[in-house]
């Protein structure tokens, strides 16, 4: 059985050889540096730094049961409750509606 | 108990310990089109703490890698100059002003200040902005605190146990205190310290942005709620504050669109955090 994966973003200095990229690395132009499936080595990494690329998206085992991940996910929902609680307006109500689908995106 | 008027916290604000030379010299270089490489190397090179400093964040920044950084000469040349110059700036504010007493630490300052400094540097390479004179307002965005916890410690003291226990914004636990709060004593601070006018605005705005019509100030005002949304510091009562519609308008910012760089700033600000060791 193929072992699941997911999404983790950090910064390439703190990547391993051998990691997959699971996003295309594009440089302030907009062009593709690197694509979405290159495996990294220590060389390209090390090209990276001296570009300035400061986050990559790369591909990691993903060990969770789904009910851990379902646990996770009402942690998230719980925590941005507690952190956007009080008064609010349309505009922090437009942030925690992104900062709420992208904490489920990347959880599960 | 005394609380010093704003007179009076500008007599503090000249006994506080100066800007380091290196930061000053960081600081005129936004503004500075003849600002050059060799003369960062030099007021990097002069002092040697700042060179430890900047090796040990240079050697965390490339810890993937085999190769260990020696000098600041392999770090420039790995990292290249802006990333140093933040490095440089960051670390050197956060070992000048490392103050903590039972209830206030500055290290707790400094990592909000850096998750703001992140978000800003990446909202200004988003919308345009300078994203050196974002990073660095970030970063000194809450000198306010710094100074009148220095000026006065029990009473900032009061108004951070009232911010906690009433579960109010700091700023308006500081004004039921002094009269005041830490966006006018960081102003007064910027200004002994003759910071750019924008950087000085920035500080003054970056609660109540409205009513400042400065670009720079509705970014770090924005970048401060971005923080906190993003839980960035991790503080158990952290509260998103309010967040001017007028501000997200002016910079164009739509929150949808701007998500897809929300992980980008988690790394970002994580890779910074582990480096300067905060």
């Amino acid at each position: 059985m193929a072992i699941k994966q997911r999404i983790m973003c950090l910064a390439p200095g703190r990547a391993t050889p051998g990691m997959t990229l699971a996003r295309p690395i594009l440089d302030r132009e907009g062009n593709v540096l690197l694509s979405a499936g290159t495996v990294l080595d220590l060389g390209t990494l090390e090209r990276l730094i001296r570009r300035g690329v400061e986050a990559i998206s790369a591909l990691v085992p993903d060990t969770r049961d789904e009910e851990t991940i379902a646990t996770e996910i009402s942690t998230v929902r719980n925590r941005i409750d507690r952190i956007f609680r009080g008064p609010s307006n349309r505009a922090r109500d437009d942030l925690r509606n992104a900062v709420l689908h992208f904490r489920i995106e990347t959880t599960q | 108990m005394t609380i010093p008027t704003l007179d009076q916290l500008t007599k503090h604000a000249e006994a506080l310990p100066s800007l380091p030379e290196v930061v000053n010299y960081l600081i005129r270089a936004l503004r500075d089109d003849n600002a050059n490489l060799e003369t960062l190397a030099h007021h990097i090179n002069s002092d040697p703490a700042i060179v430890a400093r900047l090796l040990a964040a240079a050697n965390s920044v490339t810890s993937g890698l085999s190769k260990r950084v020696h000098s600041a000469g392999q770090a420039f040349l790995l990292l290249g100059a802006n990333r140093i110059s933040n490095i440089v700036l960051a670390s050197a504010l956060v070992y000048r002003f490392d103050m903590h007493a039972s209830g206030f630490s500055a290290k707790v300052l400094w990592q909000h200040s850096l998750g703001v400094a992140t978000c800003a540097r990446v909202l200004a390479e988003q919308t345009g902005l300078d994203a050196d004179l974002a990073f660095t307002s970030g970063l000194l965005h809450d000198i306010g605190q710094l100074l009148m916890f220095t000026a006065s410690p029990s009473p900032f003291l009061q108004a951070l146990e009232r911010h906690q226990r009433e579960d109010i914004p700091l700023f308006i636990a500081e004004r039921s205190v002094f009269g005041y709060d830490h966006c006018e004593a960081g102003r007064i601070l910027a200004v002994s310290w003759r910071l750019p006018t924008d950087i000085i605005d920035a500080i003054a705005a970056h609660h109540e942005p409205d009513g400042f019509g400065s670009e720079i100030g509705n970014l770090v005002h924005i970048s401060e709620c971005l923080s906190h949304a993003l839980d960035l510091a991790e503080l158990p009562n952290n509260r998103v504050p309010d967040l001017s519609e007028l501000a997200c308008a002016n910079l164009g910012v739509s929150w949808p669109k701007f998500s897809a760089h929300f992980a980008e700033i988690e790394a970002r600000f994580d890779d910074f955090r582990i480096a300067l060791g905060i």
